[in-house]
């Protein structure tokens, strides 16, 4: 045991030296990442790890396998029932027709509690040692260790810009070297909505032959704006095609214009659309795309990263993600979490199986 | 309101620092009271700071320091009943610390969540890390205690045993919300490269805590840990010339 628990502290250290060398604040060297020696180290960590929960628990391999299975099935429960919960308290706010909807997630939402009873109980009675937690611990990490190997060998990640007109449709996407790699649906980008917070300042920009000149900043004092002796009310300032902001032409010479800069933006949301097929027959998924909420389609992630300008001349920047290894990837984060907190804060010594 | 937050930050301090001195003259009971009394002084310090920003007060470095002696106090109360561990002074001392850091920062009143932030994922992510990071600050404390009571660092063990999961909560949730909100759960950004250091570090500690032959590792280790934290926690933040994908946390 000894050997391996050296064997797993040499590798932990050298991961550590390897991680200073890249993350070092001043002068560091990232390139460390994707190199040589962090490939064979992460091999070494891996295979250590599986070895490791391997030998942990001696004549209990069976017992350990069926336990994470049902603490698998214990997540997944978890995750229907906050996927689905708060979906359907979504569409309960949303009202009318949705309420089928509303009634249809609050059921899947509630499978998931079932889930998360039957197969969590399951799980407590098979996983009654605490050295097991500690072996579906290193399992857990081998587990996220091929996710991300997986990932470093087949992900395609791809940014893509996409005018919010409605009408350009996405079906292929292009890697930076050259490679195309078809969608096998379209996309298109129908609306893109920016909030922001009520902190707009205001501004009053004189042209001088032709040409903005000095730029002089207006006061708001509730519903009116003030500069100088002059007042403006703030429902003066309008919209119009073309213009991104509100603004407001005032007379005289030399041209004066009042514009609101917007405020700090609070949100962006885009309003998405796929058409995909389903055994020959045509679909149609309409979603909503925020910052915090991917969509996926078939084996695409599409992300919402930023955008450049508002309304209908809106560029919305997309980040296209396609991650054969990302399941495995989360599988093992959501075990070492769960693991690592059943191992630690256990309370009873047991003896060893 | 900013009179009475700074109020709250040094009332708070006041408390935690008279908590660890009725400690050291072996008044036990006033120790707890003075820690009751900061807990309460932290919480109306986060009320204030929550009315002020308009949003859960999370926004930057003093928000987060301001934010220790609420979950450290807790922390000492479990620590007490469940382990049989009178550390409440210890963990005082680095609530103390940590109100002496949000103090030395400036205060920005107001404070707009960009959208990445407003995720279900940010409180439980910074809270984690809180607790995480003042507890290990405690089990540096008694690392350096235990050069002359060898004890300390068994309970030091003990604080690290309750503080790893949170660690590893925060870690992870983080790379969780990542694949939401940036496509990716692991960007090698500086702040994830010293999270995970640090992790590595207390997971090399937990390797070699149990095993006689590797126990002159522990209180160096422990440590360095700290070391990771104090440079994962303020450096990487603080420093000027670092570009991160964590900066709003400046």
């Amino acid at each position: 045991m000894t050997a391996w628990l050296k064997g797993g502290i040499m590798a932990l250290g050298a991961a550590c030296v390897l991680l200073l060398a890249g993350g070092f604040p001043l002068m560091g060297a990232p390139g460390v990442y994707g190199g040589g020696a962090m490939l064979v180290l992460g091999v070494l960590s891996i295979l250590l790890c599986l070895a490791g929960g391997w030998r942990l628990v001696p004549g209990h391999r069976v017992q350990l396998v069926v336990g994470l299975v049902f603490l698998f099935f214990t997540v997944t429960g978890l995750v229907m029932l906050f996927q689905y919960g708060a979906r359907a308290v979504e569409y309960a706010g949303i009202g009318g027709p949705m309420w089928a909807g509303a009634v249809g997630m609050g059921c899947v939402a509630l499978t998931g509690v079932v889930f998360m009873a039957v197969f969590g109980f399951l799980c407590y009675r098979v996983m009654n040692h605490r050295v097991l937690w500690l072996a579906g611990l290193h399992w857990a990490v081998a587990l996220l260790g091929i996710g991300a190997f997986v990932d470093a060998a087949y992900e395609v990640r791809i940014s893509v810009s996409l005018p919010a007109d409605a009408r350009t449709e996405l079906t292929e996407l292009r890697a930076e070297d050259g490679r195309v790699f078809p969608l096998g649906f379209r996309l298109r980008v129908d609306e893109f909505v920016v909030q922001h917070y009520d902190d707009a300042t205001y501004a009053l920009y004189t042209f001088e032959n032709g040409r903005p000149g000095p730029m002089q900043a207006v006061e708001r004092r509730g519903d009116t704006l003030h500069l100088g002796d002059e007042s403006w009310p703030l429902s003066s300032l309008k919209k119009a095609p073309g213009m991104p902001h509100p603004f407001l032409m005032l007379p005289g010479n030399p041209a004066r214009v009042l514009v609101q800069n917007p405020g700090t933006v609070r949100d962006y949301c885009a309003h998405i659309v796929a058409f995909t097929d389903h055994r020959g027959r045509p679909e149609t998924h309409r979603a909503e795309l925020r910052v915090n909420a991917p969509f996926a389609c078939k084996d695409w992630r599409f992300s919402l990263s930023s955008y450049r300008g508002e309304g209908e001349q809106a560029q919305v920047l997309l980040q296209a993600r396609r991650a054969p290894g990302r399941f495995a990837a989360l599988c093992g984060m959501v075990g070492i979490i769960i693991c690592t907190a059943v191992w630690c804060w256990w309370r009873k010594e047991e003896p060893q199986p | 309101m900013i009179t009475l937050v700074y109020t709250l930050t040094i009332l708070a301090l006041l408390l935690c620092l008279i908590s660890v001195a009725a400690s050291c003259l072996n008044r036990v009971a006033d120790s707890h009271r003075a820690m009751g009394a900061a807990w309460v002084a932290a919480l109306l310090l986060f009320v204030a700071d929550w009315v002020l920003a308009q949003a859960p007060p999370f926004g930057n470095m003093r928000h987060v320091l301001a934010f220790f002696p609420l979950v450290m106090a807790p922390a000492a109360l479990y620590l007490r009943r469940c382990r049989g561990l009178e550390l409440t002074a210890w963990l005082a001392a680095a609530s103390a610390l940590a109100l002496v850091g949000a103090l030395c920062m400036p205060l920005q009143a107001t404070w707009r969540q960009m959208p990445a932030l407003q995720s279900p994922w940010f409180a439980p992510h910074v809270i984690a890390y809180v607790v995480s990071y003042g507890l290990m600050t405690v089990a540096a404390l008694l690392a350096l205690a235990s050069l002359r009571c060898e004890d300390r660092l068994r309970a030091a063990d003990a604080v690290v045993r309750l503080s790893f999961p949170f660690m590893t909560f925060g870690l992870w949730s983080g790379a969780l919300w990542a694949d939401a909100a940036w496509g990716g759960y692991w960007a090698w950004d500086i702040k994830e490269v010293w999270s995970l250091l640090t992790w590595c570090i207390y997971l090399i500690y937990l390797h070699v805590e149990r095993f006689p032959s590797f126990a002159s590792w522990r209180r160096p280790l422990l440590l360095l840990g700290f070391a990771a934290v104090v440079i994962t926690f303020l450096v990487v933040n603080l420093l000027p010339r670092i570009e991160s994908m964590h900066s709003y946390a400046q």
